[in-house]
């Protein structure tokens, strides 16, 4: 049986979400190994005393307080894991750009760590609101940054702007220099589906300008 | 003996490194693979505890220099669990024992006392 959205989409989409949630999986095993790491220091210090070393409150309040961070940190993660899983509720939808962005960057924060890339978000106080498909916008973004990342050196700056407003706003990955995105690299056919265009700037990086799927509706 | 703990990820190789001190074990520990090799040329190791997945050298350009310039050190590779590929490259690359992450102090601890004073092979 061929899939509505035919084989290549489909599995383009598919890995897209493996990738995320094996990258996120990965992350919350990573927060819930320090927690048992930090269980296990707590143990030896314990033990520790047993045998007449001196406890440090000191010490032990700050593994208290570490644990508190990777307990808040890993929730987090998972709010971000659970917002991506219900991306593909609805075909279309009113999204706010900004929750959206924000999304894909916590997201996609240690896959880009893993080339010393901090990934940077200057986003506008009131984010434009856009009718679209949220997995798609999800995997546009993530299309992007793909061919950044391969692009770049380890190490660069790379900060994901939100301008404009209205009808057509702009997601622009900047990185400092030119990026070529390919049609290996952001499919025809996402872009058609999400009634979006791709912008190169040779001083900036790469740039969505986005539009409504109501009006890409219409217009196709 | 002196152990050098390899990992980017900071916060857990900290709290290895302390829960080693805790044990006796004195050691100490880098964040990339390029640190570790600086601390390498300082003083000598015996055992090197080295993450295969690090951004910049790498867990594997990290070892495949070890053992070129310490052929007599002990390595222990650390893996995730679905790293077939990082196990296979780093017993190639002159490994002698490897480790799934994260590393279990009490286990690492067993394994270097299993192999005691016993030469590389």
């Amino acid at each position: 049986m061929t899939h509505p959205l035919g084989d290549n989409q489909a599995r383009e989409q598919a890995a897209f979400f493996g990738q995320v949630t094996a990258s996120v999986t990965h992350e919350i095993k990573n927060h819930l190994a320090l927690i048992n790491e930090y269980n296990g220091l707590l143990a030896d210090l314990l033990a520790a005393h047993a045998r007449g070393r001196e406890l440090d409150p000191a010490r032990l309040a700050g593994l208290s307080a570490e644990v508190r961070k990777q307990v808040r940190q890993a929730g987090e993660i998972v709010g971000q894991l659970n917002r991506f899983a219900h991306s593909v509720d609805s075909e279309v939808e009113e999204v706010d750009l900004g929750e959206l962005v924000a999304t894909f960057a916590a997201l996609s924060a240690r896959r880009a760590q893993r080339r010393r890339i901090e990934l940077k978000l200057a986003l506008p106080p009131t984010a434009p609101r856009l009718v679209c498909q949220p997995f798609l916008l999800l995997l546009a973004c993530h299309c992007l940054l793909e061919a950044i990342l391969e692009a770049c050196p380890e190490g660069a700056d790379l900060t994901i702007d939100l301008e404009g407003g209205g009808e057509r706003p702009r997601l622009v990955f900047e990185c400092g220099q030119a990026i070529l995105a390919g049609e290996r690299r952001l499919p025809a056919w996402l872009l058609t589906n999400l009634n979006a265009s791709l912008a190169t700037d040779a001083s900036r990086g790469l740039a969505l300008v986005l539009g409504s799927a109501a009006s890409g509706l219409e217009q196709t | 003996m002196r152990v050098l703990l390899v990992d980017d990820e900071e916060e857990l190789v900290s709290t290895l490194s302390e829960r080693l001190e805790l044990r006796g074990v004195a050691n100490d520990w880098a964040t990339t693979g390029e640190q570790g090799l600086a601390l390498l040329a300082q003083r000598e190791y015996d055992w090197v505890v080295l993450d295969m997945k690090m951004p910049g050298l790498g867990g594997l350009g990290a070892l495949k220099a070890m053992r070129e310039r310490w052929p007599g050190l002990r390595i222990v590779v650390v893996t995730g669990h679905t790293s077939k590929e990082d196990y296979d490259a780093g017993l190639a690359a002159g490994a002698d024992y490897y480790l799934l992450k994260p590393v279990d102090v009490d286990e690492l601890l067993a394994l270097m006392q299993a192999a005691g004073g016993k030469a590389r092979p």
